[in-house]
């Protein structure tokens, strides 16, 4: 029960957080990377888990909630959170560092599962999942890229 | 993961159901903004996946996409259509110009669309129902993530409103 509040709590934080915040990117372009983020997540842990059995989760009603929370809504949330919190014509080097800091957050995150036993990791290791974080957020600059050169060309944003 | 388990009626059908929707897509008058139309495609697709790797896997497993529980690559084509149908949905909610009024039947015509789209896609077994579930307990899936699709909508339209207004 305790890892279940404590989930809901981040996702709802997560949430919250997002609302308040002063987001850097429109709209437009925030809700095309959620959905970007999200579908590309939820096939890898798809794919990662009940594919490769890679990564087994708890097939406990309550746990498996809570593995279904921190997939649908704490892991593109954070990444939306991370890309939004550093300016778009920030330095590189910026933006790299604030990439690893959150994806440092999300390891956090995931150490809280691997303690109460939500997931349990088979050929995988949390630098694995250190540099999949990493991976997205570059992916989310990329989705930015070419929502901005395809989608949003031409149109005031 | 497995590539085509068998190619039969669910596959070709799929192959029909995407050629004749994207061509919709694709050719329908223009309407949208290019952002709100890459929106609804994205939000049909993030929305259809959400519900079919939760409720249509896992532990809950009550229904299996094409020929097996496994990720196959016609699965990706089901989940293709999600993106017309988002699109779909918010093409006709424009040429409907639907309000707060007709929003309540807009909303109920689409769920019972869905019903019917799911009821014709379990009779060319491209879904195939497992664990006791029925087609009745999609109804209200298609009513809550339909009228959230709704808000949506107004949500990203009201702010490309406030930006024409602003420049």
């Amino acid at each position: 029960m305790m890892v279940f509040a404590i989930i809901v709590y981040i996702a709802w934080l997560g949430i919250s957080v997002f609302y308040a915040m002063k987001k850097i990117y429109s709209k437009f372009e925030n809700s095309a990377l959620l959905f970007c983020v999200f579908i590309f997540d939820i096939n890898r842990s798809w794919i990662i888990s009940d594919e490769l059995k890679i990564i087994e989760y708890s097939t406990s009603p309550l746990e498996y909630t809570v593995y279904i929370i921190h997939r649908t809504f704490i892991t593109p949330l954070l990444i939306l959170i991370g890309l939004n919190s550093v300016q778009r014509n920030s330095h590189f080097l910026t933006k790299g560092i604030a990439i690893l800091i959150s994806s440092f957050v999300l390891i956090l995150i995931k150490m809280v599962l691997l303690s109460f036993d939500v997931l349990t990791f088979h050929q995988w290791n949390l630098f694995y999942d250190y540099l999949y974080y990493v991976f997205l957020h570059v992916l989310g600059y990329f989705i930015l890229y070419g929502y901005k050169s395809f989608v949003s060309k031409g149109v005031k944003s | 993961m497995v590539g085509i388990e068998n190619f039969s009626l669910n596959e070709i059908s799929l192959i029909i159901f995407n050629i004749i929707g994207y061509s919709f897509l694709f050719f329908l008058p223009k309407r949208l903004s290019r952002e709100v139309k890459c929106l609804s495609v994205l939000a049909g697709l993030a929305t259809g996946m959400l519900f079919d790797f939760t409720i249509g896997g896992g532990i809950l497993d009550f229904y299996k996409q094409n020929d097996t529980n496994r990720y196959e690559l016609f699965d990706v084509f089901y989940y293709a259509l999600f993106g017309v149908f988002g699109y779909f949905f918010m093409y006709f909610y424009d040429k409907f110009r639907v309000n707060k009024v007709t929003f309540i039947y807009y909303i109920t015509a689409w769920s019972i669309v869905g019903i019917l789209v799911q009821w014709l896609f379990t009779k060319l077994h491209i879904l195939t129902y497992q664990n006791n579930y029925e087609l009745a307990y999609s109804f209200p899936i298609f009513l809550l993530i339909q009228t959230l699709t709704g808000f949506f909508y107004m949500f990203i339209t009201n702010s490309s409103s406030e930006l024409t207004k602003e420049s």
